[in-house]
């Protein structure tokens, strides 16, 4: 039987060995850069007005768009967080959907791909075909709908990552699927599955697309802004980021909001404990 | 014996996994009856130039983001994980935490702010130079993640047994880990493409901005000098109401045909393409 020869990596010449780790340097350099660019030039433009916006009640402040973000997320975001661990549920014990669990998996994956844009703008066709005007409370739903995917997936991945094993001995067992889910892999999940809904609750927070076009944030007359009377943050900072007589409070309010995200991006990846030596090193 | 209980677990789960899955056919379906009463209407968004000029618009930023985001984004989490030392490595997950916690609107701030504030007008080159860039920086700060868990995938024992032949890090991460990642770098790719053309707000202020300072006129409406399908959709779905949104359906119907088409293409090029 003729043996296969096994190829042996030629040792790269000490040029491409020095150089290739210096261009991976420089891509930490780029991104770090960014960061460091980005932070202080809010910085520099913002810090001025900060205090003025932190001081100011008022619709061009921090308080009122940050008390609309806060109704948005408070709104919106227990819808998503339900229906997407429930779904992730479903996709998570076989016997629910049976054969056709997988094809909802991999048609999940591709709802990914989907704007939120796109989501944004099929709600709000609809909303103008039936003469609806949504205001913050219905533009909550739209963030919820538009939500509902990325919520599903983060669950699914939570609880999938602890499954195997556990689950399937738990079905050995004879375990109902509403057992398997509720009694064996979310607790399993645990505090994993509330760093979910955390880093699902940072899009909402950041998100501006869906808000706008759903409540109509320049619609002549519109009456988008109600019931708080102040578009969330994120829309606020889209509004006005062109105006140059006001773009200290634009700074002010986009440090804000991003110091706001840091914490509740932090606070979720503290919750969601990493699983692998890698992620942990 | 299943309870009543567990009974309306199972159909709650199995009602909400229908629910999530169906978003898309609804909204193509809403997309598509939309689209036809606009072309019966005959009341177009954009004329049919307009319109290939916001395609072109669209793929080339996307292209160029992702493409650029994928090197910088990637290579810097390749570095951080398998080169860097342990302290280093916390200084730049810290932040690159922090630059991915900056909102797309505050990326179009800074960005846009550059460009209020420059000396000189700056051309449509520029300003699609700027754009590409700060969505390159965007689309970065997500491939940097995205490659973190990626290699959080490749088996420590391919590493120990690199190192037990006596190969260092950098050689390691870049003869032993990147070639067993090929395929799943060129579905994060795809993914990251899709990520990118359904990218509207930072890039709408950076439009806007510019166009603030090129005409002086201060207004959100800039996807008639500069633009792409998603800051289109963003700024006219924005202002439009009622039956008047139908035109809106042939855009983002486009923009979701592009979108898919990329991750469907990733999955047969790669065979897998990433949750962006």
């Amino acid at each position: 039987m003729a043996m296969k020869a096994i190829a042996v990596p030629k040792p790269r010449d000490t040029l491409q060995q020095s150089v290739l780790p210096w261009l991976l340097g420089v891509c930490v350099a780029i991104l770090a850069a960014s960061a460091i660019i980005i932070g202080g030039w809010l910085a520099i433009n913002g810090l001025t007005s900060l205090l003025a916006a932190v001081l100011s009640w008022t619709s061009s402040g921090v308080w009122r768009p940050l008390t609309a973000t806060l109704f948005i997320t408070l709104l919106a975001l227990p819808i998503a967080a339900l229906v997407g661990g429930l779904a992730a549920g479903a996709l998570a014990d076989e016997r629910i959907f049976g054969a056709g669990v997988r094809a909802m998996r991999r048609w999940l994956t591709l709802l990914g791909s989907i704007p939120t844009i796109v989501i944004a703008s099929a709600i709000v066709v609809v909303a103008g075909a039936i003469g609806w005007q949504p205001t913050l409370t219905g533009a909550s739903l739209a963030v919820a709908i538009a939500s509902m995917p990325l919520m599903t997936a983060l669950a699914a991945s939570v609880i999938g990552s602890s499954a195997s094993p556990v689950g399937e001995a738990a079905i050995a067992l004879g375990a109902s699927p509403a057992v398997v889910v509720l009694r064996v892999l979310l607790p399993r999940a645990g505090l994993r599955f509330g760093g979910a809904i955390t880093l699902g609750a940072t899009n909402m927070i950041g998100g501006a697309a869906v808000v706008a076009i759903a409540a109509g944030a320049l619609a002549q007359g519109s009456s988008g802004q109600d019931p708080i009377g102040a578009w969330p943050l994120a829309v606020q900072l889209w509004l006005h980021a062109p105006v140059v007589s006001q773009y200290g409070a634009t700074a002010a309010g986009a440090l804000v909001l991003t110091m706001l995200l840091w914490l509740v991006q932090g606070f979720g990846l503290l919750r969601a404990t990493p699983t692998t030596s890698t992620e942990s090193r | 014996m299943i309870n009543v209980a567990e009974r309306l677990f199972e159909t709650g789960a199995r009602t909400c996994a229908i629910l999530v899955v169906a978003i898309a056919p609804t909204a193509i379906a809403a997309l598509v009856i939309a689209s036809a009463l606009a072309l019966v209407r005959g009341t177009p968004l954009v004329d049919a130039a307009g319109f290939f000029q916001l395609g072109g618009a669209t793929l080339g930023l996307a292209l160029v983001s992702a493409t650029i985001g994928l090197i910088v984004g990637g290579g810097a989490g390749l570095y951080t994980m398998e080169i860097a030392t342990p302290g280093l490595r916390q200084g730049i997950r810290a932040l690159a935490g922090a630059l991915h916690a900056v909102p797309a609107v505050g990326f179009g701030i800074v960005a846009g702010g550059g460009l209020l504030y420059a000396v000189h007008k700056p051309t449509a080159i520029v300003v699609f130079g700027v754009a590409a860039a700060t969505l390159a920086i965007n689309i970065g700060s997500i491939a940097f993640v995205q490659m973190r868990r990626e290699l959080a995938s490749v088996p420590a024992g391919l590493r120990e047994a690199a190192a037990a032949a006596g190969a260092d890090s950098a050689t390691i991460a870049l003869d032993v880990v990147l070639p067993s990642l090929r395929k799943r770098i060129a579905g994060l790719w795809w993914s990251l493409l899709a990520t990118a053309m359904g990218e509207g707000v930072a890039l709408q202020v950076i439009f806007a901005a510019a166009l603030a300072r090129v005409s002086g006129v201060v207004s959100p409406h800039a996807s008639s000098a500069y633009g792409t399908f998603a800051t289109l959709l963003l700024e006219q779905g924005a202002t439009l109401r009622g039956t008047a949104l139908f035109a809106l359906a042939p855009v983002a119907l486009t923009l979701l045909g592009m979108t898919v088409a990329a991750v469907l293409i990733g999955r047969r090029a790669a065979g897998h393409v990433p949750w962006p």
